[in-house]
């Protein structure tokens, strides 16, 4: 009896090995992952202004804004000679597997330049064609301006949703409205 | 040999012909390169997944062996994500959900039970890479034909999944207008394919069976 109950006890070892190891794996691999996820967003930058994906990144950093810490903003040069400011990790909720991360360009007159999706877990075949390699949806985001959002905040408005991926179009554009409010109200506070 | 592959690769196939693992064989078989990539990461947890658990075949007790098996499957599939994140972002965001829900793919619990549980681990190991590549070439095949009629191409992708030495091996045969075959995009699509290959299949191995025992029409019944 006492050997069979050591048995059991036995096998509480496989939960605690396999949680230490993945703890060690993921110490180990921690710097690579963050390289990785800085190489991607780095593309995804480069493919917002335009310039060659693997270029060098040369932009600067801007503190984060107290009402959105999470929003890691970057100042570049736009290829028009302008500059221009990309918001990334603006979080859309709503989307039809959880919430989706936006990285959203702003001209200087604040005004949409490029809009991309930088995490979501949407179905893929379905609600990931918004996304920009599957098609040119974000497309018809550019140029729109804080006093046109209302484009973006009616629900039959002038942005075409996907078919089939409807939930994920809906959440997309009330992102991007979302971020226009708040990017020109962090304007105002500037100056 | 000839016999052992076909044996292997198509009469017990996992997807083919047991049925098993169906729901990421619809989900993740939206492209080509998706496909390759789930069915790589699900052939490498059969494999480490059935020499581990064969290892501990003697020390699981019988009584609470599939939450064992369950847990040393999702850390093997913990493993790979982790590794898949390491290696490429981009890609890791396309499979997305669908990478950590290998655990619940039932090809690998219902091999850990069958094979892997009752066999050293060499055996168990070997069982597991069959099976993966058994599992592997229908997703990818499944992958391609989806590929095919949503976007008009094969191999999209393949720059994320494999370094921008890959971007000239995608072939473009010109993206519909209207966006493609929206059918083949949905698992519902991915249904109506999956019935075919295996509709295919069968109607091969009847011309099996025929040529072994010499019986003619019907399937011969299962030896």
């Amino acid at each position: 009896m006492s050997s069979s109950a050591w048995h059991w006890q036995k096998v509480l070892f496989v939960p605690l090995v396999a949680a230490c190891g993945l703890q060690i794996l993921g110490w180990i691999t921690a710097n690579e992952r963050l390289q990785q996820r800085q190489i991607y967003e780095a593309r995804l930058v480069n493919g917002m202004l335009g310039r060659d994906l693997s270029a060098a990144p040369n932009w600067e950093r801007l503190s984060a804004l107290a009402a959105y810490p999470k929003v890691r903003r970057i100042r570049a040069a736009a290829p028009d000679g302008g500059s221009v400011e990309v918001w990334l990790g603006w979080r859309a909720q709503g989307g039809y597997a959880g919430p989706v991360d936006l990285a959203i360009a702003f001209d200087g007159h604040a005004r949409v330049h490029q809009v991309r999706l930088l995490k979501h877990s949407e179905t893929p075949g379905l609600g990931d064609r918004v996304e920009f390699r599957n098609s040119d949806w974000l497309l018809q985001f550019l140029g729109i301006g804080f006093f046109e959002d209302a484009r973006l905040r009616a629900r039959q408005g002038q942005i075409d949703a996907i078919s089939g991926a409807t939930i994920t179009s809906a959440a997309v554009a009330r992102g991007v409205a979302g971020a226009l409010a708040a990017f020109v109200q962090s304007k105002g506070q500037d100056r | 040999m000839s016999t052992t592959l076909t044996r292997t690769f198509l009469r017990d196939n996992p997807a083919l012909s047991m049925m098993l693992g169906l729901c990421p064989l619809l989900a993740v078989s939206t492209t080509l390169v998706a496909g390759v990539v789930l069915a790589l990461c699900t052939a490498g947890t059969l494999v480490v997944s059935g020499a581990l658990i064969g290892l501990m075949r003697h020390a699981i007790p019988e009584e609470i062996r599939l939450p064992v098996f369950v847990t040393v499957v999702a850390t093997t599939v913990t493993v790979a994500d982790i590794l898949l994140e390491t290696w490429s972002v981009e890609l890791h965001q396309t499979l997305g959900l669908f990478l950590p829900l290998i655990v619940t793919n039932c090809v690998i619990l219902a091999r850990a039970e069958a094979v892997a549980s009752r066999q050293p681990p060499r055996v168990a190991a070997l069982d597991g890479a069959y099976m993966g590549i058994g599992f592997a070439w229908v997703l990818a095949l499944l992958g391609a034909l989806r590929e095919l009629l949503t976007f008009g191409t094969l191999g999209r992708g393949a720059e994320e999944a494999f370094g921008s030495a890959a971007a000239h091996l995608v072939l473009d045969l010109g993206t519909p207008a209207d966006g493609g075959l929206l059918l083949a995009a949905t698992p519902a699509g991915a249904f109506l394919l999956l019935a075919l290959l295996i509709a295919l299949r069968n109607a091969w191995q009847g011309r099996w069976h025929d040529a072994a025992s010499g019986a003619v029409g019907r399937d011969a019944p299962p030896t």
